[in-house]
């Protein structure tokens, strides 16, 4: 074998570890690792390196464009040291939000509901990451449905280890069974981070979410299950 | 570190689908239940001999370990069948086996760092006198190196780690969304995973 501290095939682990390599240059590159202490090394580093970073979904990100939240289904998650995972989904339930990663934690309520239709809240609250210092910053909002208006809610922001804390204090709830807060982050995506089931009747509570300072988000918001839009709008 | 060939021939772990009703076949009328069962098994069945090599070809390209892609695999059908009746009408369930057979390997990963970790820190004994077990503690402990160690990146790194890592896009795609050649794209990911590497062996979350 080769040993060296620099190969031209270097630029290929990635993508080959990412499954991301054309199919013609795989067996190449695979022939090359035979030979190659150095491409074998960074190929062990950086397969261990991109499982640790995880995915979006593994921090609780779930694109809302690929219509999967209508579908009343999400990847399923691992939570250490728990079964709760182990459930059988249900058309109308989603897998527990525990991750790998990130632990999202409701604090309003315990119980879950029905799912129901279609509603998605959104917050625009500006460039959150990297702007809220130590201090709690707070935005109100009101929210909007078909320019309607239903109620106020307000979001305060603030940095905790590892990220960015967001508690939500909502009214005039909608009758559904799940509420879901979902971040907007660079290049336009927007994606659940976490969904809170409702008690029966429930129309108001706090809710609370920490968001990874790896995400940077430009806005956040609130939906509930299905395609309806309902809006948040600064006061 | 030589690739080895994929594993072939799982064994289908079904200790989760209900077994046949009784020995005694002659006399047995199936129920609707059972013609219920039988219809979600046979759905099943066509929908992991579909999908298995895909996932058994991806999880082995991530992990290079043929037992931990095994028993992922294994989880991330035992998983869809019991999600299979979602699964067979989702837009997307490649979609969906791939996202779960991903953090499955992500959790597995963490878990075994976690293993090798002591854990000793002001932070640590802080948490834990909050009430919060020794895995909630190691999760934390691992959002705030990865955090500090992303923090540490440049900008350019961060961002090919947010494409193609994290958002999980092609070096084709992420090249079209920062606007810079394929070549720079992969170049700039190797560079990221060595900086990042470098950061967290240097704070001692690698070795």
């Amino acid at each position: 074998m080769k040993e060296t501290s620099h190969c031209d095939f270097s630029v290929q682990i990635a993508p080959y570890v990412q499954d991301d390599l054309p199919e013609s240059e795989v067996s190449h590159f695979e022939a090359h690792l035979n030979e190659c202490n150095h491409c074998s090394r960074e190929l062990a580093d950086f397969r261990l390196l991109i499982a640790l970073i995880g995915t979006e979904d593994s921090v609780g990100l779930d694109d809302l464009t690929t219509g999967q939240e209508t579908m009343g289904l999400e990847a399923a998650t691992v939570t250490h040291g728990t079964s709760a995972d182990d459930e059988a989904l249900g058309p109308n339930q989603t897998m527990p939000t525990g991750q790998a990663s990130t632990r999202w934690r409701p604090l309003s309520t315990k119980s879950p509901i029905l799912r129901v239709a279609a509603v998605i809240i959104l917050l625009a609250v500006g460039y959150l990451a990297g702007t809220t210092g130590a201090t709690p910053t707070s935005v109100h909002y009101k929210l909007f449905q078909d320019a309607s208006y239903v109620g106020p809610g307000t979001v305060t922001t603030s940095k905790v280890p590892g990220g960015t804390e967001l508690s939500f204090n909502l009214s005039d709830l909608p009758q559904v069974g799940q509420i879901g807060a979902w971040v907007k982050t660079t290049g336009g995506r927007q994606s659940v981070i976490c969904w809170w089931p409702l008690t029966h009747g429930q129309s108001s509570g706090n809710f609370m979410t920490v968001v990874p300072s790896t995400t940077v988000m430009f806005s956040v918001g609130i939906q509930t299950k299905g395609g309806t839009r309902l809006y948040w709008h600064q006061l | 570190m030589v690739p080895t060939p994929l594993p072939q021939g799982y064994h289908h772990e079904m200790s989760d689908i209900p077994e046949s009703k009784g020995s005694d076949l002659s006399t047995y009328t199936a129920t609707d239940g059972d013609r219920s069962v039988e219809h979600k098994l046979a759905n099943y069945l066509s929908f992991e001999n579909l999908y298995r090599p895909e996932i058994v070809r991806l999880i082995y390209r991530r992990s290079g370990d043929r037992t931990l892609t095994e028993e992922i695999t294994q989880e991330t059908f035992l998983k869809a069948w019991r999600s299979i009746e979602v699964l067979l009408e989702h837009q997307a369930p490649l979609g969906w086996l791939i996202t779960t057979a991903k953090n499955l390997l992500t959790d597995s990963y963490r878990r075994r760092m976690s293993e090798k970790r002591f854990v000793d820190t002001g932070y640590a004994q802080s948490a834990a006198k909050e009430g919060q077990s020794s895995n909630e503690v190691d999760e934390l402990m691992d959002k705030l190196d990865l955090a500090t160690a992303m923090r540490s990146l440049t900008a350019d790194h961060r961002e090919v780690i947010q494409l193609c890592v994290i958002e999980g896009l092609s070096t084709k795609t992420a090249s079209e969304r920062a606007g810079v050649p394929i070549g720079t794209i992969k170049s700039r990911l190797y560079y990221a995973l060595r900086a990042l590497r470098e950061t967290l062996m240097a704070n001692g979350y690698l070795s």
